[in-house]
């Protein structure tokens, strides 16, 4: 169905296809309701992860899609639902064609949304930030953009470029920049590795939003406040600095999602000063909208308007959001925090998706036959508002709380305990949203025909101006486009320039941001790398795939900053060299859990397969999904998958750790670089707090006092393992080896005990602990001494004597012929956790005998049931428990 | 270096749009024009609708 006007301009009929505006709107908001939906389970799991068990698609794959059908499949339908009701108006033409509105049509929804969201879920992506979708998809969305672009560009070709309207700017300049930003930010990463292949992401990342959303929810707010107001706009003047302002600059922001990372800081620094010159462009564009809205209040009754009236308000804040975050002392503080998700959700769930709102109401309100319900409407713009903004001003706080934790060097399962209750308050806000949502779509299906009842139709008045006084056929006569005859044929020329420099800015801010510090990136590699690249193997190849398309990248970061906090944390920032075969990249912009840029060497094999499939076994606190569908019913029992990606895990950060520490000496006597020598003189090259280490520089420990914090920090850190009694049988003891250890069975002196807190167990699944204070490690200390069970040593010196003899034949060379741990042999063992000190580790009769007997799985304690009598175990038992050296001026049942 | 010629391409053509549009009372009214036309195309597009609709009402009278 069509329905035409006469037009002055065309002077012809202008045909509307209000099917295909009815098709795109009902497609929107079945994309709509998915992608909230997908929101919605990908927020719960922050609040219950193991609430929907294995019913689901993984958290990651969730997140892909909730994004992809916001921008994609509800943004875009949106747009398009507009656009073929705007662009014959604005045009004074008829879109280029019905059936190819069709084919359009069929193509975004059937070609693009469905088997982008099926071949998502069933794990086929692209891990990169508003790219999520396939590969193969990209190409069929790169052809319905073309289609749209022959779709809705002609009309406006067909006439002058003098008069046109700013809403058609914005139309012409969406379509056309996304077609030339859309491959480089789904194409270039996946040939471009690591950091440089990041700062074409980040242009993406920011054009998705600058070149395709924005321009395209301006023009439906530069449409609809005239259009409901009956009035002109304030300055269309104003209106294109805006506008040419908003596409010199949006392309040069990029990078500020990549600010403190390896990228050149002349780029950054770059991003950053166009950042805040985009918050002068949008005040300049805000300002004019509001000054057309003067005389409407900020809650205007006409529904489409009180949408557009309030996605201006939420433009202007997301811009000046967006521009106060690119500054480099708050981007330290909230960049990977919540703060940037409420951010997101701000811009496209709140400016946006209103503007989206605002120009679907406007156009299907004016379609003949159209039914809407204003009640309905009026319910979900509240119930919108409300919803949205509060979940804004929930994830900005925190964002803070987060990047202050972050900041302050707490440990990192404090800032998911802190933002517990904002992620609860953030998922109840998926309730006024939702219902926001679902009266929209009611509000557009029932209730009563505008035109049946004769009313708003004939609402719309215009002022009194100079332009309509004159003859129209005049005006269509001036406005054909004949620069030679015309007296103002500069203006013509200014907008040809301004157009070949709008395509020129895009082309400068690829080449500033994107060519020019891939050059730099490569060079500096060139210079700094180890000759040969470490290469992945099979395994670790499909480990990386398996990361991408779960998504763990969207949780975990692998860029450690150059800033003192991330330094301090995970130690040396990455070079670029680093990620010379990181195709794509996997820097990630968000971390909910911490940096893996260095997790080589961090954890053991079966810590991580223990974490993946139980995590809250080993960190009881955590909110990482499980994935148990990676196992046989248990971790001891891994899918190649899992194994896989824990060697994936294994090969992040191995390449500079195994050149180190004679690699990064060399690498500084190459390099005047400022940012590269901040790496490579960094204390640390891993700094990751729970990596094991030597015994080295433990703190001392002050004296315990707080039992309840002591019983607290176990259960929050230790039970998981050690079990809630320290017995040895938390719920992940059955799954690593060596198995946690009995503390009923095992007395530590105070110094050891310290030792092992700070440092962790080299070799077996005990981490350092050196992100909590001194004070909470000697509470601890003490809690772990409580759990002791172990009795005195009650031999005599024969029993002793003929232990010695075992022992000095038997167990020495590892143990050392003091009890000591310091055999000869202890250094080249196969499995690198260190034998016991028995000088300042005993434990009980029963337990010694059980460990001569049967040996401890997973060290290189091996069983001597066989080879020694049981006098011999008893009598060697005996001598052992006799090296311990108590505390001074204590008994050893003290 | 890319900052500075940020920042300078940026006012620079600020200005000179501004000083054009200050300057040329011609210009300004041109520049403003679209705005008008838009105006009087909604206007002819509402009203064309409402047409239709009465047209279309009085024939479903008739019948």
């Amino acid at each position: 169905m069509h329905f035409s006007t006469n037009n002055h301009l065309a002077a012809k009929t202008t045909e509307i296809e209000s099917v295909l505006v009815r098709a795109h709107s009902l497609a929107a908001f079945v994309n709509l309701m998915l992608a909230v939906v997908f929101g919605i389970l990908v927020s719960l799991q922050f609040v219950a992860p193991d609430l929907f068990g294995g019913l689901l698609p993984s958290w990651g794959r969730l997140r892909y899609v909730h994004t992809q059908g916001i921008m994609l499949g509800w943004l875009g339908n949106a747009f398009l639902a507009f656009l073929y009701y705007a662009v014959p108006i604005l045009s004074g033409r008829p879109v280029f064609s019905r059936n190819l509105g069709l084919i359009l049509f069929s193509l975004w929804n059937l070609a693009v949304m469905v088997p982008g969201i099926t071949l998502v879920l069933m794990g086929v992506s692209q891990p990169l930030e508003w790219a999520e979708f396939p590969l193969v998809v990209d190409f069929v969305v790169i052809v319905t953009f073309v289609l749209a672009a022959s779709q809705f560009l002609p009309p406006f070709f067909s006439r002058s470029f003098d008069n046109l309207y700013v809403s058609s700017w914005y139309i012409i300049g969406a379509l056309v920049f996304t077609l030339l930003s859309y491959p480089m930010g789904n194409f270039v990463p996946e040939l471009v590795p690591g950091a440089a292949g990041a700062a074409f992401s980040g242009l993406w990342i920011h054009d998705a939003v600058g070149l395709f959303v924005t321009p395209l929810a301006l023009a439906v707010l530069y449409f609809v406040v005239p259009a409901a107001t009956g009035k002109p706009i304030y300055s269309h003047f104003l209106s294109m600095i805006g506008f040419w302002g908003l596409f010199f600059i949006y392309p040069l922001n990029g990078i500020h999602h990549y600010i403190y990372s390896a990228i050149p800081m002349a780029a950054q620094t770059a991003a950053i000063l166009a950042s805040f010159l985009l918050g002068v462009i949008v005040i300049i564009v805000v300002s004019n909208l509001m000054l057309s809205m003067r005389g409407f209040g900020f809650f205007p009754r006409e529904i489409s308007l009180r949408f557009a009236s309030t996605g201006i308000v939420f433009y202007l804040l997301v811009s000046l959001q967006g521009s106060l975050q690119a500054d480099m002392s708050l981007n330290q503080l909230t960049h990977f925090t919540d703060w940037v998700i409420g951010h997101s959700h701000l811009a496209m769930l709140g400016f946006a998706t209103f503007a989206g709102i605002a120009g679907i109401v406007h156009a299907w309100q004016r379609l003949p036959d159209a039914i809407y319900n204003l009640r309905f409407l009026n319910w979900s713009y509240w119930l919108l508002t409300v919803g949205i903004t509060l979940m804004v001003v929930d994830l900005a706080l925190a964002g803070l709380v987060q990047g202050r934790l972050w900041q302050e060097g707490a440990p990192w399962i404090e800032s998911i305990r802190a933002a517990g209750p904002y992620w609860l308050i953030r998922s109840l806000c998926a309730v006024p949203i939702s219902l926001g949502f679902i009266f929209l779509i009611a509000g557009l299906v029932t209730g009563i025909d505008r035109y049946a009842i004769n009313s708003a139709a004939t609402s719309l008045s215009i002022e009194e101006s100079d332009i309509f006084s004159e003859d129209l056929d005049e005006a269509s006569d001036r406005n054909s486009f004949s620069p030679a005859s015309h007296p103002l044929q500069a203006l013509r020329m200014s907008y040809l320039v301004a157009s070949v420099a709008g395509v020129g800015f895009f082309v400068l801010s690829v080449t500033l941001l994107g060519v020019l510090p891939f050059q730099e990136l490569e060079n500096q590699s060139a210079a700094l790398a180890p000759a040969q690249a470490l290469l992945l193997s099979p395994s670790e190849v499909r480990g990386k795939a398996i990361y991408a398309s779960e998504g763990c990248a969207y949780c975990h970061t692998q860029q450690i900053r150059y800033t003192d906090a991330d330094m301090k944390r995970f130690g040396a920032p990455i070079l670029a060299w680093e990620g010379r075969m990181d195709y794509p990249h996997m820097l990630g912009t968000r971390r909910i859990g911490p940096d893996l840029a260095r997790a080589a060497y961090s954890r053991p094999a079966q810590w991580h397969l223990a974490h993946l499939f139980a995590p809250r076994s080993v960190v009881p606190e955590s909110i990482m999904p499980s994935y148990p569908e990676f196992f046989e019913g248990s971790p001891l029992k891994p899918k190649q998958k899992a194994l896989d990606l824990v060697s994936y895990l294994e090969t992040l950060g191995r390449e500079r750790e195994l050149a180190w520490p004679e690699g990064d000496t060399l690498a500084v006597e190459k390099t005047e670089d400022a940012m590269a020598l901040m790496s490579l003189n960094a204390p640390k090259l891993n700094a990751h707090p729970n990596r094991t280490r030597p015994f080295e520089g433990t703190p001392e420990l002050p004296e315990a006092s707080n039992p309840v914090l002591a019983s607290e920090l176990w259960t929050l850190n230790c039970s998981g393992c050690h079990g809630s009694q320290g017995k040895g049988d938390g719920p992940a003891a059955a799954w690593l080896a060596p198995k946690p250890i009995n503390l009923s069975q095992h007395e530590y002196s105070p110094d050891l005990i310290a030792d092992i807190l700070w440092n962790g167990v080299h070799g077996s699944s005990m981490p350092a602990w050196r992100d909590l204070s001194p004070s909470q490690l000697a509470e601890l200390a003490a809690q772990v001494s409580r759990f002791s069970e172990v009795e005195s040593s009650i031999a005599n010196s024969k029993i002793l004597h003929s232990g010695q003899t075992v022992f000095m034949t038997h167990c020495a060379e590892c143990h050392g012929d003091e009890g000591d741990g310091n055999g000869f042999a202890a250094d080249s063992l196969p499995i690198p956790i260190r034998p016991s000190d028995f000088t300042r580790e005993r434990l009980t009769h029963a337990e010694s005998l059980r460990v001569l007997r049967s040996g401890v799985a997973g060290s290189a304690m091996a069983p001597w049931g066989d080879r020694l009598t049981s006098a011999d175990m008893e009598a060697v038992s005996h001598y052992l428990r006799s090296l311990y050296k108590s505390p001074a001026g204590e008994s050893a049942d003290d | 270096m890319i900052s500075t010629l940020i920042v300078l391409c940026s006012l620079g053509l600020g200005l000179i749009f501004v000083l054009a549009y200050w300057l040329s009372p011609k210009l300004r009214k041109k520049v403003e024009e679209p705005k008008h036309v838009f105006m009087e195309q909604l206007v002819r597009h509402n009203r064309s609708i409402e047409r239709k609709v009465r047209v279309r009402g009085e024939i479903d009278n008739a019948k």
